[in-house]
């Protein structure tokens, strides 16, 4: 709010249209009072210029002798004279009788109300050519009817000028849970994410609002810590291997040394060098999930041909580690990648392996259902403790770090066998029970998206 | 001196020992957090080199740990180079700190200066009467005259030269003169004691009878 632009800023657009309507209807109310209030005085004048004719007119006599009269008391008539004035005639100025100041008559013959200059009239013919004028000033209720217009459009100004005020007032009032809001999203930044909407001091309206721009903030937050510790991790992983280099090539260099010293020192490096390029081509493979880049084929894959090629792979690094493996046949069909796949259980499998005891047996199985296809990967090792279970497919997460150093692991294998079931449509999930062992569950969809065999 | 090294890297463990034993320091080495402070509490080290990331135990676990009864030297090695974490680190009672991946005669150096500066002394060469030992080239002369010490001879005659004027028994000589794989005779540090006053005059070390050795009290 701090710089609204006049066209864009609600205060304004709010306050304008308040005017408008409000203006509106002082005017029509204005109007209309103005109007029934004109209706009011001139009826007034009307009706008693039409009383006054009437008994003007019924107040005419004739007589054989003496011809026509007015038989009316003086005292009367003066008051007509008051404010007006009267005219009777007869014929063609046979008979005339006027009082105040008549004006000319410039009505010829026709009869009814006329308005003049300052006086309105009324004109009226009796039985025996007997016409009557009258006239009254309606000065006074002109200038009744101006001041009442002037008080009007005072009055109408008047509350026009504080209703905007007070509109301004309560606009500001409202929008200023609207400001304080956006002054907090404001100050969060890539550096502090940790500042929150105060939705308590909202009002009702904005607290839907508030508190999802929190859940936004709280989003956003833990994906930058996310972002945070996996480049802090991905930069250990590789300082690591670095040092060990650096290090064994320093020291080998600082003299003269024994062919086997120099063989004992370049085998430390390969070591370290082929640690470092496990752990980039990971990163890498990774980075390309999360850019979209991985692309699925999506051919049929005989999945127990790709489970016997993975157990017979894996079938040095099981004796060596003195695990048996098993495996339940069955023979499913599943669209997507083959290599990757391929992947996914040969990292399932060396894990199980990896982590068991010394004669300790790993079972995978296959089974179909009706439209999913389920790999399990079981194993009677010493099992993930539950605290570290929900985190096992977190980059870099290791439930023991030196038992994973040790066995050469990245961190980076369970993230990476997830990212590839998901990218076909699949699940995976982890249960374990310490000392006993773990299952890791792989689901794959048998039809992915919905595509058809191919007729 | 000796030194304790808390490295789970054990490759990295294993250069940084070669390295350190060559330039005349006792090493040990442990590979995880716990045998760390385990050492560190059951022997007495010169200094420490300790790496952050440790499984077990991890390396500020083990720095508070340690720091809440001794005030032995720390160099901490850490993945880490934000400013945030080093400040970190020294406010926890590491003494200094490194960056991974390091210089290998950095990291001597500063053990070394570590090592100094915890004996109260600043500068890199000691002088006892006419006998100077450079503790950077690992030399004694006497008299501007070079006289040859075995490695170990070079150790104990720097060991008593930090601690100039204190009484260092024979129990504080082995502890830090030797590491764990050493093979330790009872004699042999008299064997040295003798073939130390031979170079450097009979004076140069006096021995408390049953308690053990002053240099220049």
């Amino acid at each position: 709010m701090r710089s609204p632009r006049f066209a864009s800023s609600l205060l304004w657009t709010a306050l304008v249209w308040q005017g408008l309507v409000l203006a509106m209807v002082i005017v029509v109310f204005g109007t209309v009072l103005h109007w029934r209030t004109r209706h009011a005085l001139f009826g007034r004048v009307d009706a008693g210029l039409q009383d006054r004719a009437r008994m003007l007119a019924t107040s005419m006599e004739q007589d054989v002798i003496t011809g026509w009269d007015l038989e009316l008391e003086a005292d009367y008539l003066a008051t007509f004279t008051h404010s007006g004035w009267y005219e009777v005639k007869v014929g063609e100025g046979k008979f005339v009788r006027r009082g105040g100041n008549v004006p000319e008559d410039r009505a010829g013959d026709s009869v009814g109300f006329f308005d003049r200059a300052d006086d309105r009239e009324f004109v009226l013919t009796a039985p025996k050519r007997v016409r009557v004028r009258v006239g009254q000033s309606i000065v006074a209720e002109r200038e009744e009817l101006r001041s009442m217009l002037l008080f009007t459009a005072v009055a109408g100004a008047a509350v026009l000028a504080s209703a905007l005020v007070g509109g301004w007032w309560l606009a500001t009032r409202t929008l200023r849970p609207i400001a304080r809001m956006s002054a907090t999203a404001g100050s969060i930044s890539e550096r502090d994410l940790t500042q929150r909407i105060d939705v308590s001091a909202l009002p009702g309206e904005l607290r839907d609002l508030g508190t999802t721009l929190n859940a936004a903030f709280a989003r956003l937050e833990s994906a930058f810590e996310r972002q945070a510790r996996f480049t802090a991790d991905a930069s250990h992983e590789m300082r690591t291997p670095l040092s060990v280099l650096r290090a064994q090539a320093e020291h080998a260099l600082r003299k003269e040394r024994s062919p086997s010293e120099y063989r004992e020192g370049f085998e430390n490096c390969l070591r370290a060098t082929l640690r470092m390029t496990h752990v980039v081509e990971q990163l890498l493979a990774l980075a390309r999930a999360d850019a979209g880049e991985v692309r699925v084929a999506r051919e049929p894959v005989d999945l127990d041909a790709l489970v016997n090629d993975a157990v017979r792979e894996t079938y040095g690094e099981a004796a060596s580690a003195r695990v048996t493996v098993s495996y339940t046949a069955h023979a499913v069909t599943v669209r997507g990648d083959e290599a990757l796949l391929h992947e996914v259980v040969v990292n399932l499998l060396s894990n199980a392996i990896r982590y068991n005891k010394s004669g300790g047996r790993v079972h995978v199985a296959l089974r179909p259902e009706a439209e999913w296809c389920v790999l399990t990967v079981e194993d009677d090792g010493e099992g993930i403790p539950a605290d570290a279970l929900p985190h096992v497919f977190e980059r870099f997460f290791r439930v023991d770090l030196a038992r994973t150093r040790e066995r050469g692991g990245s961190g980076l294998g369970l993230s990476i066998t997830q990212r590839i079931v998901e990218a076909h449509g699949g699940s995976i999930a982890a249960s374990s029970r310490l000392g006993e062992g773990s299952v890791f569950t792989v689901t794959l969809p048998r039809n992915p998206h919905g595509e058809r065999e191919p007729a | 001196m000796r030194i304790l090294i808390v490295e789970d890297e054990a490759d990295l463990a294993r250069v940084l020992r070669a390295a350190l034993e060559e330039d005349g320091f006792a090493c040990d080495t442990a590979l995880d957090g716990r045998d760390g402070l385990f050492r560190m509490e059951s022997a007495t080290y010169d200094a420490i080199v300790l790496d952050l990331m440790l499984p077990g135990l991890d390396g500020r676990t083990l720095l508070a740990k340690l720091r809440a009864r001794k005030s032995t030297p720390v160099l901490v090695l850490t993945a880490r180079d934000e400013v945030r974490d080093k400040i970190a680190l020294i406010n926890a009672g590491a003494d200094d700190y490194m960056t991974k991946p390091f210089d290998l005669a950095e990291l001597i150096a500063r053990l070394r200066a570590l090592i100094r500066r915890s004996a109260n002394v600043a500068v890199p060469t000691l002088e006892i009467g006419d006998v100077k030992i450079d503790t950077v080239a690992r030399s004694v002369t006497r008299a501007g005259a070079m006289v040859d010490l075995s490695p170990k001879e070079y150790a104990l005659v720097e060991y008593l030269a930090h601690h100039r004027g204190a009484l260092v028994t024979r129990t504080m000589i082995y502890d830090h003169i030797y590491d764990d794989e050493d093979e330790t005779l009872s004699n042999v540090l008299d064997v040295y004691v003798s073939r130390i006053r031979k170079r450097l005059g009979a004076g140069f070390i006096r021995t408390r009878r049953g308690e053990g050795y002053i240099v220049d009290a």
